[in-house]
């Protein structure tokens, strides 16, 4: 019989939008780490699902039994039941949850987006492994953990106090199998770092930066530890995330969806003489897409009987008196221009070649 | 953390009075004012630069006014910040983007002749979000300002840098340009009160243009008595500006504390259930304290105003993408070269306009081109009529009303800058008053539960400033004194 569930570990559901969002917590952790973060996505109006993972929220002992495949093919299966229901889909986690999230990255093309905060990433060295399977051969069954590594003080982290060998030793496994396939990783990635982590060395963070084709953007947080979803700069990473999400979902949804293609955008470029590089093409086509649905509102009024403003008063053509004053002095004025010559504003030629 | 009641510079009016009957001196003031500049701006970045040396000069000149028994004016020796799209003879104005960079107007702006005239004394250029687009100030090509409540948020903009100064006691008075919300947004983030007056009202000559037919300068200060001097002082008619209205200045301070019995103050609905709580509680509290001093308060739903922030985001940069034109890389600014003109004024503003400009141009050169015109800025022409008939039908039944400032309480950096339409929605409470031409003020009047300050709107019809800065005084008196700047970060 199965040890009841800790107080705020339950699992996390918010039925929302088309846009949905896998929140998966770390290793002997549970969905109270990521409750605040999951909240925050849902009040945006996403699909959230945050799961308990197997062996975790109840009692150490219930965890020896469990390994990475009991964890991963969970998170597998969440999902698979949010790709179901809404359009897009992005996966984010702590610590080993964001090594999960990592890991749907590399089998799912089609997400949308991570949102990876302290993940584990870097395999630890093999000496670690030894002396872990060492202590396992003389009878350990599990090790003292870093729980609740939060710089803000009385906020305790509900995580197990120990960490069960033989489940670590396969999340490390875990690790070994995600960290060789980062080159899979293509959709942008946002990756939250705490300066002082006492638990995932920021070499983790660096690997994934390094190694993940996609755009990766790193925001470091400077007050918070390992545990930075309950810690000082959790505003932050939930501002950050919902606005990620936003922006990978509207990116996503455009390919299809695009009012504005790049070639309209490059014709309007070139109305109003703006060079712009392909990747400020791609950008402009989803956001003037977003701004042009936004204001459809206006496009659609009935408008029949209803005279246009172009003023807020009528304005007339204002006459003075034709008295002579004086203008601008020349030399100031051709002293701020970019090449001035024979007091003459200088341009390169405007016609093109004669035939 | 935010050290609360901190000294600050003193007020408008209190120093020009002093300074008028030699009590004390312009430059003591000028020297406060330059400390405290000293002091914060490397935390805050209001400043884009500052003129401490033209600054000395000028509050000496005003010294030898009073020395010689004359009078300098209603703002003797009283420091003023300036917006950097406000042209200064002499020095840089940059509208905080690079292809501004390094320009040295050739004249001043009349509200800066004005102010100078009125003996003033200018201490600087603001930051700004670049050309005054955008509602945080992260979009200035100069890096943020900060928010002296809290600097890990935004002090709001596009105005950031004059709201911040203010708000943190570096000057009394500062002045600022509001499109769709640049002044009113800023100072209610700031807890501080800013004034968009009615469209003609300041002349627009030497501000450089942004959206001409919604483009209006206005004051911030620490208090409504200050707010309403400053904008005495550069109201009136300008040759120089056609737009400019051929009515005096008016006369605000007179009638400031006369109360609000028997006003009709309209609370509008249509905005409480789309902000943050606290933004729609300090607009209910405001409505009782203004009924318990005597004003006939009620609810009243304009929908039609819901209408303004896509019609604006039609409008504004419809008229953007013209008045952006000039930056051509020809007469002034940056240039990159090229082979030809063309590429040349392409690599330019490809190069000297940052990602938020680059956006308004295109939403405008778009909707203003073949095939869009009459589907985007025909139709958002007609709903800003559609706005100001809603406006008028109101204000038969009401003196003025009362909306929130913002949707929310100051923001986190970075919190929204990726997301245009999420900036955007920063401006939906003070759009429509822009587009009508009509006058507003943000009041500070509560502090939300994060201890940031929460600004309340008052709105009025053309040309009701008098009752609109009445109705501010009196919401002043009510409100809780911690509620506004200045602070210290």
């Amino acid at each position: 019989m199965a040890t009841p569930i800790l107080v705020g570990a339950e699992p996390f559901s918010a039925a929302g939008g088309p846009i949905g969002v896998v929140v998966l917590h770390g290793f002997t952790g549970n969905p109270q780490s990521m409750r605040p973060l999951a909240t925050a996505l849902a009040a945006a109006g996403f699909s959230v699902e945050l799961p308990l993972l197997p062996g975790h929220g109840t009692s150490v002992e219930d965890m020896v039994p469990t390994r990475w495949s009991d964890w991963s093919s969970v998170a597998e299966a969440t999902y698979g039941e949010l790709a179901g229901r809404c359009d897009r889909v992005i996966a984010a986690g702590l610590s080993m949850g964001g090594t999960l999230a990592i890991w749907l990255a590399e089998r799912h093309p089609d997400i949308a987006g991570i949102i990876v905060v302290n993940p584990l990433v870097d395999p630890p060295a093999s000496s670690f492994r030894d002396m872990l399977s060492g202590m396992l051969e003389e009878g350990a069954v599990s090790v003292p953990a870093i729980g609740s590594d939060i710089a803000m003080e009385g906020v305790p982290e509900s995580a197990y106090h120990a960490s069960p060998i033989e489940p670590m030793l396969s999340m490390f496994d875990g690790v070994d199998e995600t960290a060789a396939q980062l080159g899979e990783v293509r959709c942008p990635v946002l990756l939250l770092s705490s300066r002082t982590d006492h638990v995932v060395p920021s070499e983790s963070g660096d690997l994934l930066a390094a190694r993940a084709p996609g755009p990766v953007e790193r925001v470091w947080l400077e007050r918070s530890f390992h545990v930075a979803t309950l810690d000082h700069d959790a505003p932050e990473i939930e501002a950050r995330a919902v606005a990620f999400v936003n922006r990978v979902a509207a990116q996503a949804m455009s390919e299809t969806e695009r009012l504005i293609s790049p070639e309209e955008v490059r014709h309007v470029a070139r109305l109003a003489r703006l060079a712009l590089d392909d990747d400020e093409v791609g950008r402009y086509a989803v956001q003037l897409s977003a701004i042009l649905e936004h204001v459809d509102a206006v496009r659609r009024l009935d408008t029949a009987d209803v005279p246009p403003t172009a003023h807020p008063f009528p304005v007339e053509n204002v006459l003075r008196p034709d008295t002579e004053t004086l203008s601008l002095d020349r030399e100031t004025v051709l002293a701020q221009a970019p090449v001035a010559e024979d007091d003459r504003f200088r341009v390169p030629r405007i016609m093109g070649e004669a035939p | 953390m935010t050290a609360r009641q901190a000294p600050g510079i003193g007020t408008v009016t209190g120093i020009a009075a002093a300074v008028r009957s030699g009590e004390i001196s312009a430059r003591s003031v000028l020297q406060r004012s330059l400390e405290r500049v000293a002091d914060l701006e490397a935390d805050l970045h209001c400043f884009n630069v500052t003129t401490a040396e033209k600054a000395m000069a000028d509050a000496d000149a005003v010294d030898r006014l009073v020395g010689s028994g004359l009078d300098p004016g209603p703002l003797a020796g009283v420091p003023v910040a300036l917006k950097d799209n406000l042209c200064t003879e002499g020095i840089p104005t940059t509208c905080s983007s690079r292809i501004l960079a390094g320009w040295i107007p050739p004249y001043d702006a009349t509200v800066v002749s004005r102010l100078r005239s009125a003996g003033a004394v200018p201490v600087g250029k603001t930051n700004l979000d670049e050309f005054a687009m955008g509602s945080s100030t992260e979009n200035s090509a100069f890096g943020p300002t900060r928010n002296p409540w809290d600097t890990t948020r935004v002090p709001g903009g596009s105005s950031g840098g004059s709201a911040a100064a203010v708000a943190s006691g570096m000057v009394p008075l500062a002045f600022g340009s509001d499109t769709g919300g640049s002044i009113r947004q800023p100072a209610s983030l700031c807890g501080i009160v800013g004034v968009k007056p009615t469209y003609g009202v300041v002349s627009r000559y030497g501000l450089i243009a942004f959206a001409s037919s919604l483009d209006q300068i206005g004051p911030f200060a620490a208090t409504v008595a200050d707010a309403a001097l400053g904008l005495e002082v550069v109201a009136g008619h300008d040759p120089m500006d056609s737009t400019s209205l051929d009515l005096p200045a008016p006369q605000l301070l007179a009638s400031l504390s006369d109360g609000v019995s028997g006003t009709r103050i309209g609370i509008v609905e249509d905005f409480l259930s789309d902000v943050s709580p606290e933004c729609g509680e300090a607009v209910v509290a405001a409505g009782e304290a203004l009924a318990a001093a005597g004003a006939k308060v009620d609810r009243v739903t304009i929908p039609e105003l819901l209408l303004g922030l896509p019609a604006y985001y039609i409008i504004a940069p419809a008229e953007a993408s013209s008045n952006l034109s000039r930056y051509d890389g020809v007469r002034y600014g940056l240039r990159v070269d090229g082979p030809d003109a063309e590429t040349m004024n392409a690599r330019t503003r490809g190069e000297g306009f940052g990602p938020e400009v680059k956006r308004r141009i295109m939403i405008g050169t778009y909707a203003l081109s073949a095939g869009y015109y009459d589907a985007y800025y025909g139709q958002a022409q007609k709903a800003r009529t559609l706005v100001i008939r809603a406006f008028e039908a109101a204000y038969r039944n009401f003196d003025v009303l009362l909306t929130p400032t913002t949707p929310s309480v100051a923001f986190p950096f970075g919190s929204k800058v990726d997301d245009p339409i999420q900036m955007y929605m920063c401006d939906v409470c003070s759009i429509p008053s822009s587009l009508a031409g009509h006058p507003a003020v943000s009041v500070p009047f509560a502090l939300s539960p994060e201890g940031l300050p929460v600004g309340v709107q008052v709105l009025a019809p053309a040309l009701g400033e008098t009752v609109m800065m009445r109705v501010a005084a009196s919401l002043e008196a009510a409100a809780p004194g911690q509620a506004r700047g200045p602070v210290t970060p």
